[in-house]
């Protein structure tokens, strides 16, 4: 099964915890255990392949220190009309 | 100008107080008198200085567990009106407090009580964090030592992750209003799975702006989970309160918020192994349905000689009874045969007979003297074949 390049991390973990589990629940007929388990190795490599390959990523916003404090009120004000 | 009656009139100065923004919102100093307590579990007292005095109540559902006594000296808030019936000015109260405890520390204490009775605290309401973040935003200075913290910790527990800082000063006059700002900003970056408001443990404890309420409420408002790293160890403020999730300090901010991937290759690693495990046992499970498969059939054989011989009979019987039916119908079969080979004319022409056909005319065969003409020509069949013929006149 070719893997999709913009599965996330969670939705590869998730299955790959789903196909341990319905592999564990035992009693299936071979064939399908067999698929499982080749389905749960594709899995275990991509997994182990995006935690080998991150590197943390940083990024900042625009800094807003203004010294201008007419300004900064009215970020306030606006922020609370936008709140609950 | 006509007569008020004075309901009138005193509504119209209660109306009067109660519009007015800062009676509706006031803190006073002074001393208790007269502390009462009423049937109904509200508490009226009077507050005074060597001046003046004023009523003063406590409903039963504000702080019902104060008690004070005359001459005590309190810090009191609440609002401003008239008590109607009496004419008489009155401070409702929904917070008291000793003055020793100082104001600061008795506002802090009455904005947590209120907030706590809207709701902001609550367990029920905080946010789960999302099991592997993609995208963590960190409001904080981006100068002070949280951010390096924060950036180390991620980095070695996490680095899937994607940090945006929004920065901020988180001291001084202008904190509230500029995490306001960075609290907004962040909150526009799509994908955000939750963010740390951080602060480095300064040497001055000037936690003013994480004791404020717009903050709070800022926080309690947020589209997506709060995490606070406030870098102190004494009680929690009010950010702290309201949070999703708290930490004492930046790193442990990080360290509560995100999953460690060494603990997630170990999982995976596990997992692994009970794939490789249950696939073992399948096959183990086919391999003895196998075996016990042939067992099942090795344990059947005698029966089945058995058997074999006496479909062998069987067969033997069926074929001798056909090869019986056969024998009788070939006999039959040879005696009809003799008989239809005595109809075969041909048999009889072989005895000296002849069949003679007419040609002309109609062809028909001859069996009377009136069926031919002189002239009519004849085919006559003997034996061995046939010849023409013509009748004479």
């Amino acid at each position: 099964m070719s893997e999709p390049e913009n599965r996330t991390f969670e939705e590869l973990y998730r299955e790959l915890e789903e196909t341990a589990k319905q592999l564990e629940r035992g009693n299936l007929p071979l064939e399908e255990a067999l698929r499982l388990y080749e389905r749960g190795t594709e899995l275990v490599d991509r997994l182990r392949e995006i935690l080998r390959s991150a590197e943390l990523r940083v990024q900042q916003l625009h800094a807003r220190l203004a010294s201008d404090e007419t300004e900064l009120r009215e970020v306030e004000s606006e922020y609370q009309a936008g709140g609950r | 100008m006509r007569a008020l009656p004075v309901s009138a009139l005193v509504s119209f100065v209660r109306d009067l107080l109660e519009a007015n923004e800062i009676l509706s919102d006031v803190w006073v100093v002074g001393e208790v008198s007269n502390w009462t307590r009423s049937q109904a579990g509200h508490r009226y007292f009077s507050l005074k200085d060597d001046q003046a005095r004023i009523d003063c109540v406590l409903f039963r559902t504000s702080m019902p567990n104060v008690t004070l006594k005359s001459g005590d000296r309190v810090f009191a808030h609440g609002r401003v009106t008239v008590y109607a019936q009496q004419g008489r000015l009155q401070l409702v109260c929904d917070f008291v407090r000793p003055e020793g405890i100082g104001l600061e520390a008795a506002k802090l204490e009455e904005l947590r009580l209120r907030l706590e009775r809207e709701g902001l605290f609550d367990q029920a309401r905080k946010r789960p964090l999302p099991a592997f973040p993609r995208r963590i935003g960190v409001i904080t200075s981006a100068t002070g030592a949280a951010i390096q913290d924060i950036t180390r910790v991620l980095r070695s527990r996490w680095p899937l992750a994607e940090l945006i800082l929004a920065p901020t000063f988180v001291q001084g006059d202008l904190a509230v209003p500029n995490l306001l700002a960075a609290m907004r900003d962040l909150a526009r970056v799509p994908g955000l799975d939750f963010a740390i408001i951080a602060r480095g443990g300064g040497a001055a404890e000037d936690l003013a702006a994480f004791n404020d309420e717009r903050i709070a409420r800022a926080i309690f408002a947020y589209p997506v989970p709060v995490v606070t790293g406030l870098g102190h160890e004494r009680d929690r403020t009010i950010a702290d309160l309201v949070a999703d999730l708290w930490a004492p300090t930046p790193s442990a901010a990080v360290e509560r918020s995100t999953p460690d991937i060494r603990e997630v290759g170990r999982r995976i690693r596990q997992m692994e192994g009970l794939m490789r495990a249950s696939v073992r046992h399948h096959l183990a499970r086919d391999a003895r349905r196998v075996t016990a498969g042939s067992h099942r059939l090795r344990a059947a054989a005698p029966r089945i000689d058995r058997t074999a011989a006496e479909v062998a009979a069987l067969v033997h019987g069926i074929r001798e009874q056909m090869l019986g039916t056969v024998a009788r119908q070939r006999t039959a079969v040879e005696s009809l045969a003799a008989r239809v080979d005595s109809m075969n004319p041909h048999a009889v022409l072989a005895r000296g007979y002849a069949i003679v056909e007419r040609r002309s005319r109609t062809p028909a065969v001859v069996r009377s003297v009136t069926a031919v003409i002189p002239g009519d020509e004849l085919s006559v069949g003997v034996a061995d074949g046939t010849f023409r013929a013509e009748v004479v006149p």
